[in-house]
């Protein structure tokens, strides 16, 4: 017995260092996003209490409904080029030619560079003068100046992360791909499926577990993104690309209003966590466990 | 062995003399390069006359500048003095932020307050007080390229100076004839951050009647003048090409450009170029040649541990003295450093005559950019208002209806 109590508090003192650098680190900041959503505080002054004020002056925010529909646009342009191009990149990713491997290491590489690098190399691609426009000019077209043209820039954003992030999930999907089991695919040819038939009949149920994962970790991430958008657009062209997230960036250092751009950050912590639980109830009817 | 306990001396040694000081000063800057450099030089100089005080310094670029001493100050870790840009100002003066320095320094009859012109207080002003003191009044001059202008066969803008005619209908005919002959661009008025127009734009604005204020502070940006002001703006964009659109990287640097609209200190930036370059007054318009006066000034923080012996170390880098030796990266607004030959030589990669015709010839007409605490906010609406303006079927007049009336409603 006392044995036993001696491993447990073998085993807490073992687990007290994470533990305490999860509250401090994680938890703790967590609740005083919370707190500080009641105040107001601009940092140099002292924090005032204004309890629900906050919300309030969110929920009747003309800016705030708008970044929330660019933010929609955004995510769900995002999800379909992401999650698309990287099934088909998979599945051709996944044929046994010779030299393959090359293409895999094209497709993965922009995911190892750095997001700033990233977005700044097409920050001057696309400049209204740079070598895209010379390009269709030698073509005998004029570019638009593409990252200031209100109607496209939020797309634009959307395919260049896409292009930055779209190797992993299709790596990921690729292992989900080779763990298909052979014989379930020649089964199926002798019952004279087409290959079309094959993938979304037989591949895509054995692989809904991964595409669920991604779909989940790919969502969050376009929630959340931050970096290339405030690189190339800052949030505009017209405010365009302003995401819930560069808006409450926006409200907190630019404007000061860090009790306000609290309240846009449990606003965001909201609907995160309700889309996940909502795709967590969903998976059970969508998706397909072997065991 | 031997080599740790050297080492442990040396940290030991270090701590000891460092414990002698009672003071720690802490001043926060953005400078960098040969200023920054002057300006350790100066801690180390105070921090060595004055045995009780030690002064570090700071440094954090300029675009992260507020938001971290903000930081600083919200986490109980406030620097003692510092500087402070102008865009910051109204933001600092209304958190009560800053310390009052009218008692103190400004009642100091070696400090020569009347050394300053009134007008170039006025920023720091609020009630009673003044709550920092400029050390850089620099107007916005016109950098251009003497070899891009040779080739284009244009007399250059100093020329034209001289004979009376450098005004904004010569600026546009240099610029497009350069653009037309060379390829290169003609002129950069607008910064490579969007968000950071006014810099230059303003001073266009101002020589035409206009303004994104009226005295009143109601929203002047669709006021006659100013539309005039952009109309030239969007012509030489989409109608020459002779200036870049937004979003184009092109720099001054790159020799790819006449004309750029900027403070003295960019100057530094030039001292590698490959081309032949001088600057001069910026152009004259309809309402005269009033060019931006960019300012930055010392302040004390309130939330300093010593404020006393803060101001005192603001007092030096302030001083008739001190200001003369930075005055060659920081033109102060004392007239006593200005009107002093050794200041108009100071600067080996400008010519004296230049310096006083660009330079101390524009100070007097010369306007800061006065704004109220939800600057912030209209810089963003008008930013994003801008995105439609410079657009090339953009109707001017309504788009600047439309950010004014945005502009007004934040008072």
């Amino acid at each position: 017995m006392q044995l036993r109590r001696q491993e447990q508090l073998t085993g807490l003192l073992f687990a007290l260092p994470y533990a305490l650098g999860m509250l401090v680190l994680v938890i703790l900041p967590l609740a005083a996003v919370w707190v500080i959503s009641g105040t107001r505080w601009s940092l140099l002054d002292e924090p005032r209490w204004v309890g629900l004020n906050n919300y309030q002056r969110l929920f009747q925010d003309p800016g705030f409904y708008r970044s929330l529909g660019v933010t929609a646009l955004f995510t769900i342009g995002i999800l379909v080029l992401n999650i698309s191009s990287a099934l088909g990149l998979a599945v051709l990713l996944n044929q046994k030619l010779r030299g393959i491997g090359i293409f895999r290491t094209i497709i993965f590489s922009p995911v190892v560079m750095p997001v700033v690098a990233w977005a700044l190399v097409w920050k001057f691609l696309l400049q209204p003068e740079g070598p895209i426009n010379q390009m269709l000019a030698a073509a005998g077209t004029q570019g638009p100046n593409w990252l200031f043209e209100p109607s496209l820039a939020l797309w634009l954003l959307v395919v260049i992360e896409v292009i930055k992030a779209v190797g992993l999930n299709a790596v990921i999907f690729l292992s989900a791909l080779q763990g298909v089991p052979k014989e379930m695919h020649e089964a199926a040819v002798l019952d004279g499926t087409t290959p079309v038939q094959t993938f979304f009949r037989i591949t895509l149920p054995l692989i809904s577990p991964t595409v669920f994962l991604v779909f989940i970790v790919t969502l969050i991430g376009a929630l959340k993104l931050f970096t290339p958008v405030f690189v190339l657009t800052g949030g505009g062209p017209a405010e365009a690309t302003t995401t819930l997230i560069l808006f409450m960036y926006k409200q907190g250092f630019s404007f000061f209003e860090f009790g306000y751009a609290s309240a846009v950050a449990v606003v965001l912590f909201v609907v995160v966590l309700g889309l996940t639980v909502l795709q967590w109830n969903l998976r059970r009817r969508l998706v397909f466990y072997e065991s | 062995m031997k080599r740790v306990l050297l080492a442990l001396g040396a940290l030991l040694a270090v701590g000891a003399a460092s414990a002698q000081k009672e003071i720690n000063l802490r001043f926060s800057t953005w400078a960098g390069g040969d200023g920054l450099a002057l300006l350790q030089q100066l801690a180390k100089e105070y921090s060595d006359s004055n045995p009780r005080v030690n002064v570090a310094v700071e440094v954090t670029p300029f675009a992260d500048y507020p938001r971290k001493v903000a930081i600083q100050v919200a986490s109980g870790d406030a620097p003692d003095v510092g500087w402070l840009a102008e865009r910051d100002v109204p933001a600092f003066l209304a958190s009560n932020a800053l310390v009052d320095l009218r008692p103190s320094l400004y009642a100091d009859r070696n400090f020569d307050a009347a050394d300053f012109p009134a007008s170039a207080l006025n920023l720091w002003r609020k009630g009673n007080g003044i709550y920092g003191v400029p050390f850089s009044n620099s107007p916005q001059v016109l950098f251009y390229n003497k070899d891009l202008f040779a080739k284009a066969g244009v007399p250059d803008p100093m020329t034209q100076y001289a004979k009376g005619t450098w005004d904004y209908a010569a600026f546009q005919k240099a610029a497009d004839t350069i653009k037309e002959k060379t390829g290169a661009f003609g002129a950069r008025v607008m910064r490579l951050d969007p968000r950071a127009w006014s810099s230059g734009t303003l001073a266009v604005l101002w020589s035409y009647g206009g303004g994104v204020y009226d005295d009143k502070f109601k929203c002047a940006l669709d006021s006659d003048g100013s539309v005039r002001a952009f109309t030239l703006l969007h012509e030489m964009m989409f109608k020459s090409g002779s200036m870049p659109r937004p979003g184009d990287q092109t720099t001054f640097e790159t020799g790819r450009m006449a004309m750029y609209m900027d403070n003295v200190s960019y100057s530094a930036q030039l001292r590698t170029v490959d081309f032949k370059w001088g600057i001069a007054p910026m152009p004259k318009g309809p309402s005269g040649r009033i060019t931006q006066l960019g300012q930055a000034g010392y302040v004390v923080f309130a939330k300093s541990k010593y404020p006393k012996e803060a101001t005192e170390f603001l007092a030096f880098l302030a001083s008739k003295d001190v200001m003369a030796r930075t005055a060659r990266f920081f033109p102060p607004p004392r007239k006593s450093v200005l009107s002093n030959p050794a200041y108009l030589s100071s600067n080996p990669l400008i010519p004296a005559e230049s310096l006083k015709v660009a330079l101390v010839n524009q100070v007097t007409s010369a306007k800061v950019f006065l704004t109220t605490t939800n600057w912030p906010k209209a810089n963003d609406v008008i930013t994003s208002g801008l995105d439609r303006l410079y657009q090339p079927n953009a109707n001017l007049k309504a788009v600047l209806s439309d950010i004014c009336r945005q502009v007004d409603a934040l008072q």
